[in-house]
């Protein structure tokens, strides 16, 4: 019995470190230490060993048992090294093949960034966002903002009017129109509420022409700022420090005096030229600048027309192209592109 | 506004061009262009004709003696116009022309030419009719050999300003003279005035009358008669500096106006004296009154047009436009010229009634100084008397109607540092009105009263003479500084975080945004959107006639543009997904309100076209197809927090199969989308299978709630699957639905796995594969309470759907 053990143990000492892997360890293992294994077939024939002797042949059994069992384990790890080791050495994948996208890529028109990043950077200011109607009335647009039917000003800015014949409610002086500008905006935030105010109303907006440089559609941004002590210098300062936001540091600005009907005293911003950074070229006729927008104090009549006092409270105002200030950003020199909605612009403008 | 630096100069002393331009545009004068005129003319000189011949081999050319002051050269010649003895320019060789003509010495079959005799539009100097008819003829006085540009006065700076509408009085080389002398400091020389009546000794026409003295506030006529040298050519230096400011010579009579509109701001107009013979009426227009205007159109006048006649006869459009009939004409030999004033609502009107618009009517709108007219006419009286001796003049006759009235503003000293944010000295507030002719007529406690000049009429209150302060302080000296914050933070902005979800979360999943102008019209728009469209008065076009009532047919133009642009890839078509929020308009219904006149609403249009997902090696081609846009539609309301469903929908431009409509919170309709009809693909041209989509957003953000967040779950969830057999026509809502209810509170959740149709399954029926997941709030679930409420739905399923389970 002793001997036939012996035998087995060799046998098991010489075949079971040849296993190659897991499955040839396993297949031993069942070979060996099964139910039907030669180890129990050993056991089986412990009724011919002398009583005296059995405990010494148990435990000889048994430290066979763990010795074979040892050498299986050490077999399937050195197996599982050498797959192991074989998987990390096998074909890399070529890394360089595209990814796999669940969706193609999308993107937020320049414009709409724009005026998004513009209504941050006064969200930050202090600036709450005020939107209005895009068909306006008149006495909105043009009347309340010192612009009387006649006055010559309104030649500045053709206008679109809404077919409103027969139609309940519209007044013959006050017909409705396209507004030209954010503008009425203004009004309606001072109509509705006290001072102080400090809105921001971006928009479309629309004028009557259509050219290269000019679109029948457009957005606009208007900021407004009305409080006791209110002063020009409040709005070149506040003008410089958005601009600088939304260009760069760099950017400086520069006021001319112009006229708008409903601030004054009026001015027309230039700002450093985007193209050049203010050296002087093509774009901005040599001068280093490019006229961006227009701004001034409001008008006393305007302030009057919706019911603040001029003589205790003063306010500035400003409005700018969207369009205009996304084209120059991003370098865009056609403003029909924005239009167009092309997808080989909409990808990179 | 176009100004002569030569004729400016008269008026007051100039500094240089560059420095003069800066201040200028600084002070609210803006420079938009600046012209160098009579350049190019460098070997252009003043020569004599000696004698001429014929060309020997060419009838129509000859040559040409001439002499430059010493020299001779012989040039040949096209141009018969001339006689010996005359001085004309001629371009020696070398010489480049201003058009890019370069002067060679060039041999004319056969006969040597040093040069080139020139007219005046081969000179650049003149591109009115007649110019290029001959040699220019110069006068005698020019010296021989000098330079035709230096000695005729051609060298000129024009300064192309843009004068805003409320600076009327700079519409004229003295306006912005004045401007010039208040800017540098310097001294004012206005042209100088002359006697009004000069002997005119025949009879005169009755007084003007004014039939309405609201519109015109003063008409003056003056006699004069000057012999045909009226229509003859003006001077030399007169037509150019007309021509610098684009207007062009015509003939004595009518340049002389020009002039004086052009230096003083004035419009005159000038009658053949013959011709108002009954007396000047200045009158409403009868309705339906002719009138053929100077520019042969022939005008049915309104009863808001003014007219001047002459007896009953319009003969003018008063401040807008001259009739045929009356001008100078052909024969004139004496004139009645008009120097009035207008009141500008009315000139407006006219001009914008008839589409005219003329220098005149332009200045009369704006505003002209109420006081010029008698000095404009009298300066128009010595310009032709200069040009014609012997002119004889009539003191002009006149008729007054209401006038803006001179006026004082006053201004508080201590406001203007106040509105400006800077400490501006009352001395330096006096210096700078003071320099624009404001007289200070009172003073009183920190306020100035001032008198306002006549032709400032636009300086009416305190915070116009603020502005006039500030402008002329140059705005670069007033700091830059900021606003106190003395305001709680701002609210946000309504809708701006749902806005910016909205557009993340599409363009995640492929969509680019796109603006479309708001207009539509024309064959697109037709299959699309509801409601009664807003239509314009004066469109830019039919096709863009009204007021869009729906995004789509942009997009689906979009779509058309990128597809006829874009290449297929591997087989594939394009992938256009597109998307834009914007406002669609329509009149409102009787019962709804607007915060404007026309119902405009938030929408969101979608369109999607083209393989799910990128092509690549890795990635099948099959088609976005609904099920992408609905689970688009989904992913956003998820993210928006809003509750939805989904019903079957329908709309004109909906395939009828594939169409759904999605509802907000308790039943309140939040749009449609789904496949496009195949018959509205195919009239439009677009690719069939394309998604669209619009949704209204408001009611979308609306119904975003913030999730709120529950605690996690103590005791664990048990997880069954379901399996039912149900008609094919019965919706997945619909079951879902049932299954919820049955389920009760154990079943808290069910996800749809599968769907499946043919195979073993009978015709007409479909199997349905949840998984269901059960739990209880308050213990653990036991096997035997699971299997109940898994038995009762099986149950409710059998009894309400007449399902069964499917077999395994």
């Amino acid at each position: 019995m002793l001997a036939a053990l012996e035998a087995l143990l060799a046998a098991a000492r010489l075949e079971i470190p040849q296993a190659g892997d897991r499955e040839a360890a396993e297949a031993l293992r069942v070979r060996y230490l099964g139910r039907k294994g030669e180890l129990q077939a050993l056991l089986r024939g412990m009724g011919s060993v002398p009583a005296p002797e059995r405990p010494a042949a148990g435990a000889a059994v048994n430290a066979a048992r763990d010795e074979i069992e040892a050498l299986i384990r050490e077999a399937i790890a050195r197996g599982e090294r050498a797959a192991l080791e074989r998987e990390l050495r096998g074909a890399p994948l070529d890394v360089t093949l595209p990814g796999r996208r669940l969706a193609p890529r999308g993107r937020r028109h320049p414009v709409s960034q724009a005026q998004d990043d513009i209504v941050e950077i006064f969200a930050r200011m202090g600036y709450e966002v005020a939107e209005g109607p895009e068909v306006e009335l008149d006495y909105y647009n043009f009347e309340a903002l010192n612009m009387p039917a006649g006055h010559p000003a309104r030649d500045m800015q053709d206008t679109f009017y809404v077919e409103a014949k027969g139609r309940e409610g519209i007044a013959p002086g006050n017909p409705p129109l396209l507004r030209t500008h954010t503008s009425p905006v203004q009004v309606r935030s001072m109509l509705a509420r006290q001072p102080p105010l400090r809105i921001c109303s971006p928009g479309r907006v629309y004028r009557r022409d259509d050219d290269p440089t000019h679109s029948p559609m457009f957005h606009q941004v208007e900021l407004l700022c009305v409080d006791r002590g209110i002063s020009f210098a409040h709005l070149q300062g506040t003008l410089e420090a958005f601009i600088q936001a939304f260009f760069g540091k760099g950017f400086q600005t520069r006021f001319r005096p112009s006229y708008f009907p409903f601030v004054e005293p009026g001015a027309e911003v230039d700002i450093t030229c985007t193209l050049c950074g203010g050296k002087g070229c093509r774009t901005c006729k040599g001068t280093g600048f490019l006229e961006v927008l227009g701004a001034g104090m409001v008008h006393p009549k305007v302030l009057a027309a919706v019911g603040y006092d001029p003589e205790e409270l003063s306010g500035f105002a400003f409005g700018a192209g969207i369009d205009r200030l996304a084209m120059l950003r991003s370098g865009v020199d056609d403003l029909r592109l924005f239009f167009e909605n092309d997808l080989r612009f909409l990808e990179t403008a | 506004m176009r100004v002569s630096l030569a004729w400016l100069a008269e008026l007051v002393p100039l500094p240089p061009p560059s420095e003069l331009e800066r201040g200028l545009t600084f002070a609210g004068l803006e420079v938009e262009r600046v012209e160098r005129r009579g350049e190019g003319l460098e070997g252009v000189v003043v020569a004599r004709i000696l004698e001429t011949a014929p060309h020997p081999k060419a009838d129509r050319l000859s040559v040409t003696q001439v002499d430059l002051g010493g020299e001779r050269l012989q040039i040949v010649c096209g141009a018969k116009n001339y006689r010996v003895g005359d001085r004309v320019p001629l371009a020696r060789v070398g010489a480049v022309l201003p058009g890019g003509k370069k002067i060679e010495a060039a041999s004319l079959r056969g006969v040597q030419s040093a040069g080139m005799l020139c007219s005046e539009r081969e000179l650049g100097v003149s591109d009115a009719p007649g110019a290029d008819a001959g040699l220019w003829i110069l006068p005698e006085e020019l010296p021989l050999g000098a330079n035709v540009a230096q000695a005729m006065g051609l060298r000129d700076t024009v300064f192309e300003l843009n004068v805003t509408p409320n600076r009327a009085d700079c519409l004229s080389h003295l306006g912005v003279a004045r401007e010039v002398a208040a800017i540098f400091r310097a001294k004012l020389r206005p042209p100088p005035e002359e006697p009004a009546a000069l002997d005119f000794d025949a009879p005169l026409p009755p007084e003007p009358r004014l039939m309405d003295a609201e519109r015109c506030g003063l008409y003056l006529g003056g006699a004069l008669s000057a012999g045909r040298g009226l229509v003859g050519h003006s001077p030399l230096w007169m037509r150019s500096r007309l021509e610098a400011c684009g207007i062009r010579a015509i003939g004595l009579a009518v340049d002389v106006t020009n002039y004086v509109l052009l230096e003083l701001g004035q419009p005159l107009h000038a009658f053949d004296l013959r011709e108002v013979g009954e007396g000047i009426r200045v009158r409403r227009a009868r309705p339906g009154e002719p009138l053929v205007t100077l520019d042969g159109v022939r005008r049915t006048l309104s009863d808001d047009d003014l007219v001047i006649a002459a007896g009953e006869r319009p003969v003018a459009l008063a401040g807008v436009m001259g009739g045929e009939a009356s001008g100078v004409l052909p024969d004139t030999e004496a004139l009645y010229l008009e120097a009035a004033w207008f009141s500008p609502e009315g000139i407006r009107r006219s001009a914008r009634r008839h589409g005219l618009h003329s220098e005149s009517s332009h200045r009369f709108e704006r505003g002209v100084d109420p006081t010029l007219a008698p000095r404009a006419l009298r300066r128009a009286v010595a310009l032709i008397a200069q040009a014609i001796p012997g002119t004889r003049a009539a003191a002009p006759q006149g008729a007054e109607g209401r006038r803006p009235a001179p006026r004082a503003v006053p201004l508080r000293f201590a406001r203007v540092g106040a509105l400006l944010g800077c400490e501006v000295p009352a001395e330096e507030s006096r210096g700078q009105l003071a320099a624009l002719g404001l007289v200070e007529v009172a003073h009183a406690q920190g306020t100035g009263r001032f008198e306002i000049p006549s032709h400032r009429f636009d300086l009416e209150i305190e915070t116009d003479l603020i502005e006039e302060v500030a402008r002329l302080r140059g705005y670069d000296r007033i700091p830059k500084a900021l606003p106190p914050i003395a305001t709680p933070p701002a609210p946000e902005r309504r809708h701006g975080r749902a806005l910016s979800a909205t557009r993340t979360l599409l363009g995640d999943h492929g969509f680019f945004e796109a603006l479309n102008l708001s207009f539509s019209g024309g064959p697109m728009a037709e299959p699309f959107g509801e409601g009664e469209p807003v239509a314009l008065v004066n469109p830019l076009g039919a096709e863009q006639g009204r007021l869009r009532t729906s995004l789509l047919p942009g997009l689906c133009q979009n779509l058309q543009t990128n597809l006829s642009r874009l290449p297929q890839i591997a087989g594939a078509p394009p992938t256009v997904r597109l998307y834009e929020i914007a406002s669609s308009f329509r009149w409102p219904t009787e019962d709804e309100r607007s915060g404007g006149p026309t119902h405009e609403r938030l929408s969101l249009g979608l369109l999607a076209h083209g393989p799910r997902q990128p092509i690549s090696w890795a990635t099948g081609r099959e088609p976005f197809d609904f099920y992408d846009l609905k689970g688009v539609i989904e992913a956003l309301c998820e993210r928006l927090g809003a509750t939805v469903r989904f019903d079957r929908g329908e709309a004109r431009w909906l395939h009828p199969r594939s169409a759904a409509r999605l509802v907000v919170g308790d039943g309140g309709g939040a749009g449609v989308f789904g496949e496009i009809h195949p018959a509205v693909a195919d009239r439009l041209g677009l690719p069939r299978g394309t998604l669209l989509g619009e949704l209204d957003l408001a009611p979308l953000f609306a119904a975003g709630a913030a999730a709120r967040f529950e605690g996690l779950p103590r005791y664990p969830a048990v997880l069954r699957d379901l399996a039912l057999v149900v008609d094919a026509g019965r919706s997945a809502a619909e079951v879902a639905t049932l299954l919820r209810e049955a389920g009760g509170e154990l079943l808290e959740a069910l996800l749809l796995f599968d769907v499946f149709e043919g195979g073993s399954l009978p015709a007409g029926k479909k199997s349905l594969a949840f998984s269901l997941r059960f739990r209880a709030a308050d213990r653990t679930l036991t096997d035997d309470e699971v299997a109940k409420s898994h038995a009762a739905l099986v149950a409710a399923a059998e009894q309400g759907l007449g399902a069964t389970l499917r077999a395994g």
